[in-house]
Parts: structure tokens; C-alpha cells; sequence
């Protein structure tokens, strides 16, 4: 099915599940954090329009696998997210 | 003694007086703690991201400050008990986050220097 057609050749972008060895197309390259490439060492919680990058539409954390951030940095975002979560700064939920 | 930074929401439909007096009264406090202030900023009113009790915004209020954990436990009971207070957060500085600052304060001399015009409004607080 997904897996046949991307040995085709067809585009198969997303997670790649079991066989097919082409290319993956993700969302955002791979390896880039952009927290590691700007080498910031501490995530504030109250910078909004940082953390609003962060946060599509139903306000759920972007995992790491579409925003390309790193282990650390993830976690960093992560607690200034739920911080600014809990003074009002940022939804729990958008509905 | 350690720095701590304390957010708090006052309620919005506080006179500027009355959400004045009231944060004064919080200063206050700190200094009986024998804490030292370093920053106390008033955000102003804000919209909330959901609705806290009846309310859609919140006037915001900044501290940043040094002292004993006391300090911070009766700033604390103090904001708790009052009810004009709808949120309140309290976080122990991350020691790497001065750094951080003052990385930011560059970037945005950086900014302002090569002044693309509405450039500046990018940093957010």
C-alpha cells in the first residue's frame, strides 16, 4: 500500500512505516534545531511569540519530529510552554 | 538566597489605582523579607489565552527578585489569599538564563541598528 508505492518511486512523505528505503519528505529537515543553531541555553517561558511557533492550531505541543527541535531543547520548550500555560500566557486548547 | 521571578494576574477591572496599590503592597512585602527587588514591571492588561473565572484578560504584573525561600513562601500565602490575584507563577532563575538576556539585548541592538522599518516590534515583551 503506503509502502509499495514509495519503492515505485511515488512521493511517500511522512513517517515511514516498516519497508520502503526511498527518501523520506518531512515537514521540516531533519536535523535542524533551531534553538541549537542560534545556541540559546535557556528557553524562556515568557516569550510568547517564540512559543507561539510552536503551538498550531488546537494548541498541542509540535513534537519533535515536525519542528525539528533537539532532545534538549525540546524538553526546555516543553516546561516554558507548560509554564506559560499556567499564568494564561498560552492556551491549553484552542477551540 | 537565590533569584526568583513571580508573575501574577490581578483581576481587570481593577481601577490603575487600586492595581497600583496593590502591587506596591506586594513590593512591600519583599522588602519586610528583607528580599531585594531587581525588576517590578507592570505588564498591563493583557489578553488571556482562556477564560480565568469570569474573565477574558488579566492586568499583568512582573517581579524579579532576590531573597530566602521565606521571602518567597510569604509572597506566596500572601498572593494566594488575596483574591484580586487570578494567577500567580513563581520560578527559581535559571542561572543560564542571564546569559540568555543578554543575548536578547544584543539582538535587539542588532535589530534596531540596521533599521528595517517595523523590524523592531519583532521581540515579543
Amino acid at each position: 500500500m503506503g509502502s509499495e508505492d514509495r519503492e515505485r518511486g511515488g512521493r511517500g512523505d511522512g513517517p515511514r512505516r516498516g519497508g520502503g528505503h526511498k527518501k523520506k519528505f518531512l515537514f521540516k529537515r531533519r536535523k535542524f534545531c533551531k534553538f541549537c543553531d542560534e545556541k540559546v541555553e535557556y528557553i524562556d517561558y515568557k516569550d510568547v511569540r517564540l512559543l507561539q511557533g510552536f503551538i498550531p492550531e488546537r494548541g498541542k505541543v509540535l513534537p519533535r519530529r515536525i519542528s525539528g527541535t533537539c532532545a534538549m531543547h525540546q524538553r526546555g520548550l516543553m516546561s516554558a510552554i507548560k509554564r506559560a500555560r499556567n499564568i494564561a500566557l498560552l492556551p491549553f486548547t484552542a477551540d | 538566597m537565590h533569584e526568583y521571578e513571580t508573575i501574577f494576574v490581578l483581576q481587570p477591572n481593577l481601577s490603575e489605582e487600586e492595581a497600583e496599590a496593590l502591587a506596591k503592597s506586594f513590593e512591600q512585602v519583599l522588602s519586610d523579607q528583607k528580599a531585594t527587588l531587581a525588576k517590578s514591571e507592570r505588564w498591563g492588561k493583557k489578553r488571556l489565552a482562556y477564560r480565568v473565572g469570569k474573565h477574558w484578560d488579566g492586568y499583568y504584573i512582573f517581579f524579579e527578585y532576590t531573597g530566602q525561600h521565606a521571602a518567597v513562601l510569604e509572597l506566596e500565602r500572601r498572593l494566594r489569599n488575596q483574591e484580586h490575584v487570578i494567577k500567580w507563577l513563581t520560578v527559581r532563575k535559571d542561572p543560564r538564563a542571564a546569559a540568555e538576556e543578554e543575548r536578547k539585548a544584543a539582538r535587539l541592538a542588532r535589530a534596531q541598528r540596521s533599521a528595517i522599518p517595523g523590524r523592531e516590534a519583532e521581540e515579543g515583551m
